[in-house]
């Protein structure tokens, strides 16, 4: 016979990593990335700074505690693009659909609180030309591809992957000011907290909430509209 | 009174009346607000940053005005500044009999 708890959805929660939690997200990175010539390696320190600066966010099983999704949202030294980037789903919690809900909410977050085009900043992400995996994550998020930038030897990690003329090569996607309509109607009439086969995530981003995530997205386009439209890229 | 000449509790009570009258849609009232309260409240920026869910950065360009969030963002901001001020003029109002 099922009990109660057989039947009860996987819950997870959105959170943003404290720097208490980094080593514990450095584990988990490093588990990741180590197996997948895709991934921008990360040292301890990085994900250590990342936590320490607020930067990260993590999706965790309400259950179990276990850390299943992580990704980060920097602003660039120049002050002139926040980059969404280290995205990873642990194998555990695949099509759950975990990636499109940090790309997004990482997405959500940094409008919200930076409004990156009142500041002449723009929202982006790399992707390794070859890693089909996050491609459809980021073109399902309203991502456009801008173009290819080919990563110079001297700063390309060796545990990455090389086409056929020896060179890492990085897809540049742009999430331009004119998708945010798209991503406030997700937000607004979609978003419900349910995921795929009946799993269910909680957002933790006190004190706004997602209530304070959906108004300022409102905002934001209030703001393009007294603009006069879409000049933001 | 100037600020240096403030006690504790009367630096609390006027970052608090400022908090409950601020215009949130004043960039600079908002900023002060926060700059404030880190002294105020003797918080670092992360404790703060954490607080509010954003990274340190944030909290810094907020501060030094090269950012400010959007106004849904900047009343729960406040809102939380004016629960932490609120506790401890309690905390301190309890203990103040305390000879």
């Amino acid at each position: 016979m099922m009990s109660a708890m057989d039947s009860a959805p996987i819950s997870f929660a959105f959170f943003q990593v404290r720097s208490t939690s980094a080593d514990w997200a450095f584990r988990f990175f490093k588990t990741v990335q180590s197996t997948d010539a895709y991934i921008w390696p990360r040292t301890e320190k990085d994900i250590e700074s990342y936590a320490a600066d607020g930067a990260l966010f993590g999706i965790r099983r309400s259950d179990t505690g276990e850390l299943v999704g992580l990704c980060y949202a920097v602003l660039n030294q120049e002050e002139t693009e926040f980059e969404i980037g280290g995205l990873i789903v642990a194998s555990t919690a695949q099509n759950l659909g975990l990636g499109t809900i940090l790309t997004r909410f990482a997405v959500a977050h940094v409008i919200a609180n930076e409004r990156p085009w009142h500041y002449k900043r723009e929202i982006i992400s790399h992707i390794h030309e070859s890693n089909n995996a996050p491609r459809n994550v980021f073109a399902t998020s309203w991502f456009t591809f801008v173009g290819k930038e080919i990563v110079p030897e001297e700063h390309a990690p060796a545990s990455m992957k090389r086409n056929a003329d020896g060179q890492l090569v990085g897809d540049k996607f742009l999430f331009p000011r004119s998708s945010v309509p798209a991503l406030s109607k997700w937000l607004d009439e979609e978003f419900d907290g349910t995921l795929r086969n009946d799993a269910v995530i909680v957002i933790e981003l006190p004190p706004a909430g997602l209530d304070g995530l959906r108004s300022a997205l409102h905002e934001e386009i209030q703001d393009m509209a007294a603009a006069g439209g879409n000049r933001g890229t | 009174m100037t600020t240096a000449t403030m006690s504790r509790t009367e630096e609390l009570q006027d970052l608090q009346d400022r908090a409950r009258s601020v215009d949130v849609r004043n960039d600079s009232d908002f900023q002060n607000i926060l700059r404030d309260a880190r002294s105020v409240l003797e918080m670092s920026e992360s404790q703060i940053a954490d607080a509010l869910s954003i990274s340190r950065p944030t909290f810094n360009r907020w501060i030094n005005g090269r950012s400010l969030p959007h106004i849904a963002m900047r009343t729960p901001a406040i809102t939380w500044i004016l629960g932490q001020l609120n506790s401890r003029i309690k905390h301190r109002s309890a203990y103040s009999h305390v000879a």
